[in-house]
């Protein structure tokens, strides 16, 4: 058992690597061998995660099955991992969109065993920020998880694809710039000159001045990544511009990781900063909300709809964290979850409308639910979520982020609550645009999704409802993580 | 009376599981026809279930609720339970929704007959069935927008039934965005009211709020008279949307797209009362703030009126009930608002009943028309008697006949209205009756009497039984709802035996005079056998342009705020493309450009690296002499320094 404890998060994070390695070395032309590799490498992670979940002892809390390896003492650098509630449940969505991201992309012809190999690569570094509890390995995965973007969006891409794919990269890249220099201050002023998060937290004791300076620099750089306002319009270009599974995985899980890293590295070790910022960031937060939602009404392009709606959600995770209520965070993570599903879904959906109509602009489709009435469906279900109905996951993450909110900054929750009629507007009209009226008789061989991406919407979409109706198995086990987290009572 | 606990939470689960189960089944598009037994059976024994706890409520039991509650969520001080808690007027509401759903569920067999969507329709009828029912038995304010939130969007499913027709579909976007204006206000009034007092439980939320009512607690940022009216007229905002009050009224015409039998249970009996019932059901929370109270009473009375006008003129038969269920709403407001609760629940009940009678009679007579304009009927009555009867009975009770239902709650709103001193509103009132009986005789007479006026009218005959008994049972309740409350006040009892009803004899004579003579003057003008024109037509041109033109507040909504906001949103997505996004690739230009530019400092020419190193010996040595320099010398010195040291000339 104590082998197990020590070492599942290891095997989740070196599955997909390891797949992606034998991947490397299969001949390419043996396409159906590269699709189970990798679907292996994928899907291993799901029963692992679950059991992570499941096996994550409540009564006792805190960060569990670690494993810390020293590696380079003389520089206080350990391979340590471990996952408290927050990270269990991230890990936990992971799993669940690289394994749908690997059903989804199961038509791929161009170079699939490069693209699949690549996807899986990026996913072990997302899962090894997830379960890093050292800052050097922390910062290497997060470098691995969004390096591989740019060949797979220049690549495997649509569109302007170069031109996102180096936008993206650069501007990713420009915010590690900030977080580098932001870890390598933490070594430096704390008095254990360690990179261990854990040790961090407990005796960091970093002067207020210090802190308010380097929550800044961790906010803007995690902050480009989590696509707040300004400094989001990567995410837009590169979300249409990207290839389905990447899409799925880059605003499912990827963005997750800019709010992960606001909220563990910068709240968790910085709470002086936080409590400093935490209008400004609630401010930002409600801009994002309310721009993203009103840039989602204003697009044509389906994808670009959904990719300024993953800046109009990601406004809502930013702003529990914002409120420093531990209802607010507890709100934010499970968005981070509903959000990550949902845009999962959504991708996967654009994907299909895509690739058999040929068209991304809304106004030229109408009347597909006659033809995909199964797509139509799942995407209804993920447009629900979106606005936040009640027995969809979104509605519970979103009352508690307001609810908390209200509690800290009251105004911006008011003004933020503007957001659901705003969100109800886009999604409705695409839902409208795309699925309903009459039929447009020029897309007459339009099909509904075939075997594998049933897989992936079903279960998906499937997803957001019984997170919905059933919150608390997940609301509980986020509450157990937030008590390292110096939050308002 | 304890062994109805454990069937409690079934009134609303049986619907739902019904729901789920004909939903799977129309989606696997599997035995279809199954599907309305499953429905009707589950809220049969729903609606029993609710009916029996109501039998033990008038049949004057000590207790004044059942209430059974589960833990659902907890976070911190964020804790949830969900619940059932039949007081006595959920009770009757649950009773009220349980009856009009099953008969309008065994009517839609007869109407949907054949329909594509046979299956789904069922589906969503129970699941609007189970959400409404969740919502009228909530015992807390969160399970209340659930469900509030959840009708909501069966509303949408099924006005877009049709969704291939692009006017449904735009009518179910309408109806959802424009109800979530109101949700904004209803979800703020949740958040406040629960974040003050620490729980979403009703009887939690009223009891500390009545300690802020006599200062025992101070509410934050406000005092505590403003505090308790922006509570309340922040959940009124939700009723102004979902009951559609003005100005958020709107919606409600256009939700005609959807089936019929939908708009009689949906857009007439049940989910538009929900706004009524929340009132209602908050209502100690009201009548905390006398000035929440007053708005209410006055958006009712605009809204009645208002509405009101705009039926008289309208030619589709759909519409014209819409539009009176609008007004009708605007009434059992007036009630709530001028203090009449046992009235306003009374003009809910008894309308419920006539107007889902009025909207399936009107079902019947597009089935067998296929059309929905009164100017194409006519003569209807000798082909569908039936139709004909109970939907005059339905007519009577709207326009307020002396004995029908709604002459007794009508006159109720009106006479507490009256009593409490709201003359003006009181007047509105009087004044909408009349225009109210006007309109109804128009909409009956230009449907079934004279002679036909097309081809259609000439061929329509009565619908199958299965469509014309739930006619026929909800006339009894159009002729004797009144007796609900009179002579034996048994609504009065069971919900507010304190409240003194009597029957005020002024409001009721002139209302019913007024009533009585828009009936009269209706006769006069559409009484005929032939119609060449209608005669609405013949009002004055601004006035009737104005009612035809619904006060200008559609256009306002459509062509003000819906454009402003899709214009908003176009400028904000230039902003990000070109502002935003244009200093991000500003600043990436800048990149490239200084790099283009030092670019060509490595063309590979030695004479020239030779002279930018002689430049840069330059420099260094001037900047490093420079520094050395003392402090006086002149701002020339430099250079001369510079020159004659590098040029070999005199050291220093």
């Amino acid at each position: 058992m104590s082998f197990l404890n020590q070492n599942i998060l290891t095997w989740i994070v070196l599955s997909p690597f390891i797949a992606a390695l034998l991947l490397i070395i299969t001949p390419p032309n043996r396409g159906a061998l590269i699709r189970w590799i990798a679907l292996l490498g994928a899907g291993l992670t799901l029963p692992l995660s679950i059991l992570v979940a499941i096996l994550y002892n409540r009564q006792q809390g805190g960060f569990q099955f670690q494993r810390d390896v020293p590696w380079i003492n003389s520089l206080g650098i350990q391979y340590h991992v471990g996952v408290d509630g927050i990270s269990v449940v991230l890990v936990l969505l992971t799993a669940i969109i690289i394994t749908a991201g690997v059903f989804a992309s199961w038509r791929v012809q161009n170079r699939t065993k490069e693209f699949l190999a690549l996807l899986l690569f990026l996913v072990s570094g997302v899962f090894g920020v997830f379960v890093s509890l050292d800052l050097f390995f922390f910062f290497l995965f997060y470098e691995i998880a969004v390096l591989p973007m740019y060949l797979l969006i220049g690549i495997w891409g649509t569109g302007r694809k170069e031109y996102s794919a180096m936008k993206l990269t650069l501007y990713l890249l420009f915010g590690s710039a900030f977080i580098l220099v932001g870890i390598l201050s933490l070594y430096f002023v704390s008095p254990q000159h360690t990179f261990d998060l854990l040790t961090l937290q407990r005796s960091g004791r970093f002067s207020y001045a210090f802190q308010r300076i380097i929550f800044l620099a961790f906010y803007i750089g995690f902050g480009i990544l989590a696509g707040i306002w300004p400094l989001h319009t990567w995410s837009p270009d590169g979300h249409a511009s990207a290839p389905t599974a990447v899409s799925m995985l880059h605003a499912g899980v990827l963005m997750k990781l800019g709010a992960y890293g606001i909220l563990r590295v910068g709240v968790g070790l910085l709470p002086g900063g936080a409590h400093t910022w935490a209008f400004l960031m609630g401010a930002i937060a409600t801009i994002n909300i309310l721009y993203g939602a009103f840039s989602a009404m204003g697009q044509t392009d389906f994808k670009y709809v959904v990719a300024y709606s993953s800046v109009s959600h990601m406004g809502v995770v930013m702003l529990g964290i914002a409120s420093l209520n531990p209802v607010g965070v507890n709100g934010a993570v499970m968005q981070m979850f509903s959000h990550g599903i949902m845009t999962g879904l959504f991708f996967a959906v654009v994907g299909l409308v895509y690739e058999k109509s040929h068209t991304r602009d809304i106004l030229k489709m109408g009347g597909f639910a006659k033809r995909m009435p199964g797509v139509a469906v799942a995407m209804t279900i993920g447009g629900l979520a979106s606005f936040g109905l009640p027995a969809t996951s979104g509605f519970i993450a979103e009352f508690m982020v307001f609810w908390g909110m209200w509690h800290t900054f009251p105004v911006l929750a008011a003004l933020s609550v503007i957001g659901i009629v705003l969100t109800a507007v886009y999604v409705l009209r695409i839902l409208q645009k795309i699925f309903l009226g009459p039929f447009t008789e020029q897309y007459h061989d339009l099909a509904d999704a075939q075997k594998t991406e049933w897989v992936a919407i079903t279960a998906l979409a499937a997803l957001l409802i019984l997170v919905g109706v059933m919150p608390s198995p997940l609301v509980n086990l986020i509450r157990l993580g937030l008590h390292g987290f110096h939050l308002n009572i | 009376m304890t062994g109805f606990i454990h069937w409690l939470a079934w009134i609303p689960l049986l619907p739902l599981c019904a729901a789920i189960i004909t939903g799977v089944m129309a989606l696997a598009r599997k035995s279809e026809r199954a599907a309305p037994f499953i429905t009707i059976a589950a809220t049969l024994i729903s609606l029993f279930i609710s009916a029996a706890v109501l039998a033990r409520f008038l049949g004057g039991t000590t207790q004044n609720h059942l209430e059974v509650s589960f833990h659902w969520l907890q976070a911190g001080r964020f804790s949830i339970n969900l619940g059932v808690d039949l007081t006595h007027l959920a009770a009757l509401m649950a009773v009220l929704v349980g009856l009009v759903s099953s008969l309008v569920q065994i009517y839609s067999i007869g109407y949907m007959h054949g329909d594509g969507g046979y299956g789904r329709y069922f589906a969503y009828l129970a699941l609007f069935t189970a959400s409404m029912l969740g919502l009228v038995v909530a015992n807390n304010l969160f399970q209340l927008y659930v469900c509030w939130e959840l009708v909501g969007i069966c509303s949408y499913l099924l006005i877009g039934f049709w969704f291939h027709k692009k006017s449904a579909a735009d009518a179910a976007k309408k109806a959802f965005v424009v109800t979530r204006f109101g949700d904004v206000g209803f979800m703020l009034g949740v958040l406040i009211l629960s974040s003050f007092t620490g729980s979403f439980s009703y009887n939690q939320v009223e009891q500390t709020l009545s300690k802020v009512a006599i200062g025992a607690i101070q509410p934050p940022f406000f005092s505590p008279a403003t505090f308790l009216a922006v509570a309340a007229l922040l959940l009124f905002a939700g009723a102004v949307g979902k009951s559609a009050q003005f100005p958020l009224h709107i919606w409600l015409p256009d939700a005609m797209e959807g089936p019929t039998p939908v708009s009689a249970l949906i857009h007439a009996a049940t989910m538009v009362a929900a706004g009524v019932y929340m009132v209602a059901r908050l209502y100690p929370i009201f009548l905390l703030s006398s000035f929440a109270l007053g708005v209410i009473a006055w958006i009712g009375a605009i809204t009645a009126f208002i509405a009101a006008t705009i039926a008289i003129v309208q030619t589709d038969i759909k519409k014209v009930l819409a539009y009176s269920t609008v007004s009708q709403l605007g009434y059992m407001m007036i009630g709530l608002g001028v203090g009449g609760y046992v009235a306003g629940v009374f003009h809910l009940a008894t309308h419920a009943m006539f107007k889902a009678l009025l909207f399936l009679a009107a079902g019947s007579v597009i089935h067998a028309m296929g059309t929905n304009d009164l100017r194409e009927m006519g003569g209807l009555h000798r082909k569908m008697p039936i139709t004909s009867l109970t939907c005059l009975a339905g007519i009577l009770a709207l326009a307020g006949f002396p004995g029908f239902a709604g002459f007794w709650s009508k006159d109720e709103v009106l006479g507490v209205a009256l009593s409490n001193g709201q003359t003006l509103i009181f007047v509105i009132g009087v004044l909408s009756a009349g225009i109210t009986a006007f309109y109804s005789l128009r909409l009956w007479l230009m449907a079934f009497s004279g002679r036909p006026r097309s081809a259609s009218a000439e061929h329509a005959h009565e619908a199958p039984a299965v469509m014309t008994i739930p006619l026929i049972i909800l006339a009894i309740g159009a002729l004797f709802g009144g007796l609900m409350n009179f002579p034996h006040p048994f609504i009065g009892s069971l919900l507010n035996p304190a409240e003194h009803e009597q029957i005020n004899l002024v409001a009721m004579g002139l209302s019913t005079a007024v009533g009585l003579t828009g009936l009269a003057w209706a006769w006069l003008l559409y009484a005929k056998p032939e119609m060449a024109q209608d005669p609405v037509e013949r009002m004055p041109v601004s006035l009737y342009r104005t009612f035809a033109n619904l006060w200008g507040v559609d256009a306002f909504f459509t062509n003000g705020v819906a454009r402003w906001a899709l214009n908003i949103g176009r400028m904000v997505a230039w902003f990000d493309r070109h502002v935003v996004d244009g200093a991000v690739n500003g600043a990436a230009w800048m990149c490239g450009a200084s790099g283009r530019t030092l670019r060509r400092f490595t063309n590979g020419q030695a004479q020239f690296y030779a002279a930018v190193m002689i430049v840069a010996i330059l420099l260094a040595v001037w900047l490093v002499l420079g520094a050395m320099q003392p402090p006086n010398l002149t701002a020339a010195a430099p250079t001369r320094w510079a020159v004659t040291t590098t040029l070999g000339g005199r050291a220093r």
